[in-house]
């Protein structure tokens, strides 16, 4: 008689979960969030912001498009001005929008960004937000 | 539906007018002819022509860097001071060409001429103006259009050369981005019914003729001994008594 109320198939779920890695994999794939990035993660964002540093995607430097009156009067003026975009999107939407492609269409079907440019950008983003979140 | 239309089906539409109707006014059109003489007034403007002439085509050469070159483009444009230059470069080459065709636009009002052909250019003309002031109205409003075209317009300007067009990208783009596109497809249309032809046709018949004249004239001083030796071969041949 088992000391547990969980089913067989419940059981199974949770080996193969223990199988493929359990908690420590999910501490891995945990997004890390703005709040606690490093003074250098938030240095790393101002970079790929401005395009100072490239981004390991190939894709175009944001400054390009979107307007950070904080940073750069030299921001692009095609698409919005970024500097409430941390309080609004916040970590988990923010960096969904970083991943997919600006413009839609087309055939990348990569991340735009990586995870740690997401989170330097995410922070960068979030040092220049007008209330910055503690989210 | 609509921006299919308007952008996979129009660019489309627009080429096939032009080069068919290009095609049967070279044929059948016999108001095809090199430009006369310049007149006076002609003398007076041609600095301005000469300028808009300059703008035009430094644009659509700007225009044609950014779709073939894009990748090449974005490492130009990657030193802010290269970036200020192409595009300081650009607004004043279409500036030259928008004053060239505000000239041209009050020439016409001042001539009021109204037949058939004139009321195709006086069209012509007008979508022209809406071509460059939209261009010239992303480039101050949209900063930083030749970067930010890499992964916009280049991209559908591409996917129509491939015959396959992806209108998606357009769909977010503003409208000036939008109009520009259109009224150029419209232009491109409107071109074989204007007089602009015939000057684009004298123009490329000269240009033709410079470098085809000397290899015809070439290949005509090569050709004649032998065609010569083949006629008196066929005398030979033919009236073998003419030689005795």
């Amino acid at each position: 008689m088992p000391d547990h109320d969980l089913s067989e198939a419940q059981v199974a779920a949770l080996l193969d979960y223990l199988h493929a890695g359990g908690p420590a994999i999910d501490e891995q794939h945990r997004l890390r969030l703005a709040a606690e990035a490093t003074p250098l993660d938030v240095q790393q964002g101002r970079k790929l912001f401005l395009g100072e540093t490239r981004l390991t995607g190939g894709a175009l430097a944001c400054v390009f498009c979107h307007q950070l009156p904080k940073e750069t009067l030299l921001g692009g003026s095609l698409a919005p001005d970024l500097s409430g975009a941390y309080t609004r999107y916040l970590d988990w939407a923010l960096d969904q929008r970083l991943r997919r492609p600006c413009v839609p269409g087309g055939a990348e079907q990569a991340a735009r960004v990586a995870e740690t440019e997401s989170l330097a950008l995410r922070a960068f983003l979030r040092s220049v937000s007008a209330t910055p979140s503690s989210r | 539906m609509k921006a299919h239309t308007l952008f996979a089906v129009a660019p489309f539409v627009s080429i096939l007018l032009m080069v068919v109707g290009a095609a049967l006014r070279v044929v059948y059109d016999t108001s095809i002819r090199v430009p006369p003489p310049a007149s006076s007034a002609a003398v007076n403007g041609a600095g301005t022509n000469l300028l808009a002439t300059i703008g035009v085509l430094g644009v659509l050469l700007g225009h044609l860097v950014m779709v073939v070159w894009p990748d090449q483009l974005l490492i130009w444009n990657r030193s802010l001071i290269r970036l200020i230059v192409f595009e300081v470069a650009l607004v004043a080459l279409g500036a030259a060409a928008l004053g060239g065709a505000v000239a041209a636009v009050r020439r016409r009002v001042l001539q009021r001429t109204a037949n058939r052909a004139s009321l195709v250019d006086a069209a012509f003309l007008g979508t022209w103006l809406v071509t460059l002031s939209s261009g010239l109205a992303i480039a101050i409003v949209y900063r930083w259009a030749t970067v930010w075209s890499a992964v916009t317009v280049t991209p559908y300007a591409r996917s129509l050369l491939s015959l396959q067009p992806d209108v998606a990208r357009l769909e977010t783009m503003p409208y000036l981005v939008r109009l520009h596109i259109f009224s150029s497809f419209i232009v491109v249309a409107l071109l074989a019914f204007t007089r602009m032809l015939d000057f684009l046709l004298s123009a490329a018949a000269r240009a033709i003729g410079a470098v085809a004249g000397p290899l015809v004239s070439t290949v005509d001083r090569q050709w004649r001994p032998l065609q010569e030796r083949a006629l008196r071969s066929g005398r030979t041949l033919i009236w073998p008594e003419e030689d005795d």
